[in-house]
This record gives structure tokens, C-alpha cells and sequence, in this order.
């Protein structure tokens, strides 16, 4: 009887240390992406100021993984609060180049090729819910803007552009492409 | 005495427990986005804002900026299509169907994900300047020694071939088969 009662006295200590052990395992899974000072918002937040065009040179390990020798880049942070943000990128329809924009915590929130490049451009604007909503009402139904909007819900993020360099020798012009990017806060 | 004792041990035994799980889980991509097809493997969530918890916490351990959906995708290869770990001591064939993409670049990198410096200045192709049979298909050969054709220098040890796919309907609910992706396969081995 005394033997049972430790038995069980044992299955419940090991239970207890199971419970407390899944407990943990899942917070600390979630609470990874709000505490990591390694993830890609706060890497590009370090690299210059919002707003601010830089150039991935050097850094291309942020992109996905391992650098794509043939792929220019550069980042530019930006915070919402201050109002809307336009990132424009001059590109015509050939070759490959895009814009994607991400927000802080992780993930994509909206991207765009050339492939859907108008008057030599792919320009978007991102916004929160609220700006959003503003500038919807704003909107003149008898003549649309014709604006590319992002809706982000988080206030913080960054934009990545890339050119894609479809031979060796065009690696320059992809960059010069990428260094006439733009990030500005809009009214 | 032995109350308390066996209370800490609870506490502090079930938080080691559970630290170490979610690192183990962790290093070794537990999550459920990790999706194979034939040699390559693919995150399908990665660039998501809504991916699976795990999937969320290494992108942010990584720093890593995935290509996003409607931008591009990415396939990464560590064997070969008969499930062989790829060395530069053999020699390997990449040929048949792309997924259906605007542009796409193969690029090699050694087993620490870093570019392998090589007298050719060759460390990918992208889709655009490989050369084309009668049918439109293409081979690249992979190894250490010099290889006819479109060769891709490789260091004589282990390495990694990644297939980024640029403009492609993949990653948006679309998935890949077997059947669309290149095969890689082992030539002769030194």
C-alpha cells in the first residue's frame, strides 16, 4: 500500500514537471519574435535611419538566407505613425525587379514585381487601417488615383528592393537600378 | 523538507525541459512548413505574416528577409534525387522542368551557406544564359573538375544548391510536384 502511494506520488512529480515543461516550450516559442534583437526588422532598423536608401553590399546574408550573386538589393525602414510611406522603384517591364514590404515581429505584408510596372515605375504606399480608411474616403470615384495601397498592422517596417541581374555584366545596372529607390512619407 | 525539494525539482526540472525542447525544435525546423519535392525542399509559409509559431520564431532567430509571396520563392537541395548527400568529389546533371516562374537562378554555396570563390568567377546562372536544346531544356553539370557544357564549379566537399524562382505563381497557395522540378543527378564520383 505504502509502495503504491509512492508510485503515485512519483506519476503525479512527473505529470507536474510535463505541464510545467509544455508550458514553457510554448512560451518560449512565442515570445521568440518579440524578444530576439537578430530578427530582420531589427538588423535593417540598425543599419541606417528610416527612410534612409541602403544598399544591401555587404549585408546580403539579411535576404534569403544565402546571397543571390545575381540579385541587387537595398532596404529602407520606415514607421507609419509618421503618416503613409511611398516606395517607388523606376523599372520598365524587362528584366526582373520588385518591391516587398515587411513588417516588424516578421513576415510580408504586400509585394509587387515589374511585371506590374506602370509609366516606367512600381510605386506602392503603405498605410495602417486608420490612413487607409482616411484616404479611401478621400478618394475622388469619378477619377481614381490609380495608387497601389498596403495596409500593414504594425505601425513598423521595412521595404526591400531587388533587381535581378540576368547576366554577369548587367550586375551594375541592377544596382545603379536599385540605388534610384525611394522611400518618402506622403501626406 | 522533501515537499519543497520535490516542488523545485518540478519547477526548475520542467523549465530546463521545456528550454531545451523549444531549442531543439527550433535548430532543427520542426515547423510544418517545410515541404520537399523530389531533391529540394521549400518553406511554403516563410514570408508569411500568419506562418506557423515555430516557422515565426526562426525567421527571427535567423534575420533572414524571405523572398515574399508575389515577389519569389525559394528551393533549397542538400542531396541528390536519389537522396545522396551532394559532394564536389562527384559530379552531378541539374536538368528538366522549372516551376512555372518569370526568371529563376540556381546558385551554389558550401555547406556554411557562403559563395565559393572559383577561377571561373561562377557561382550560379540564372535562367537567361544557360544554353537550350532543340526543346527548350537545359543541363547543368555541377563539379569540382572542369565539365563540358554549362558547368557550375563546386568545392571538392559537401555543398548546397539553392533554385530561386523570381515572378512565380508558387508560395501563393500553389504547390510544387516532383515532376516540376529539376532532378539532380549523380555522374560519376572521383
Amino acid at each position: 500500500m505504502r509502495l503504491m502511494g509512492k508510485l503515485a506520488e512519483a506519476v503525479r512529480l512527473l505529470a507536474c514537471l510535463f505541464l510545467v515543461a509544455i508550458s514553457v516550450h510554448i512560451v518560449s516559442v512565442l515570445s521568440v519574435p518579440s524578444l530576439s534583437h537578430a530578427d530582420a526588422f531589427s538588423l535593417v532598423s540598425r543599419l541606417g535611419p528610416e527612410l534612409r536608401l541602403l544598399p544591401l553590399d555587404g549585408h546580403e546574408t539579411l535576404l534569403d538566407g544565402m546571397e543571390d550573386p545575381d540579385i541587387a538589393a537595398s532596404v529602407c525602414s520606415f514607421d507609419l505613425a509618421a503618416g503613409p510611406v511611398k516606395l517607388t522603384l523606376p523599372a520598365g517591364a524587362d528584366g526582373f525587379s520588385s518591391i516587398a514590404l515587411h513588417q516588424e515581429g516578421g513576415g510580408a505584408f504586400f509585394a509587387l514585381s515589374n511585371s506590374a510596372a506602370e509609366k516606367g515605375r512600381i510605386e506602392v504606399v503603405a498605410l495602417t487601417p486608420a490612413q487607409a480608411a482616411d484616404r479611401a474616403a478621400d478618394d475622388d470615384p469619378d477619377n481614381p488615383s490609380g495608387e497601389v495601397r498596403a495596409v500593414s498592422s504594425r505601425t513598423r517596417g521595412f521595404a526591400v528592393f531587388r533587381a535581378l541581374a540576368l547576366f554577369p555584366s548587367q550586375r551594375q545596372a541592377a544596382k545603379a537600378l536599385i540605388a534610384g529607390a525611394r522611400c518618402q512619407h506622403v501626406e | 523538507m522533501l515537499r519543497i525539494l520535490s516542488i523545485l525539482v518540478v519547477l526548475f526540472g520542467g523549465a530546463a525541459v521545456g528550454l531545451r525542447s523549444a531549442e531543439l525544435a527550433l535548430d532543427r525546423n520542426v515547423s510544418g512548413d517545410l515541404v520537399r519535392a523530389g531533391a529540394w525542399e521549400m518553406r511554403v509559409s516563410e514570408s508569411l505574416v500568419s506562418a506557423d509559431p515555430y516557422a515565426q520564431a526562426e525567421r527571427a532567430r535567423s534575420g533572414v528577409i524571405p523572398l515574399a509571396s508575389g515577389e519569389g520563392f525559394t528551393l533549397t537541395a542538400r542531396h541528390d534525387s536519389q537522396g545522396r548527400r551532394l559532394n564536389g568529389r562527384c559530379a552531378y546533371s541539374v536538368s528538366g522542368a522549372t516551376p512555372a516562374a518569370r526568371f529563376w537562378s540556381l546558385t551554389l554555396f558550401d555547406e556554411g551557406g557562403h559563395l565559393v570563390a572559383n577561377a571561373a568567377q561562377r557561382q550560379g546562372f540564372t535562367s537567361t544564359e544557360l544554353s537550350r536544346d532543340a526543346k527548350g531544356g537545359f543541363a547543368i553539370n555541377v563539379g569540382s573538375q572542369v565539365m563540358p557544357g554549362d558547368w557550375l564549379p563546386a568545392p571538392p566537399a559537401g555543398f548546397v544548391l539553392l533554385l530561386r524562382l523570381y515572378d512565380t505563381p508558387i508560395g501563393t497557395g500553389v504547390s510544387v510536384t516532383p515532376e516540376q522540378v529539376p532532378a539532380i543527378t549523380r555522374l560519376a564520383c572521383a
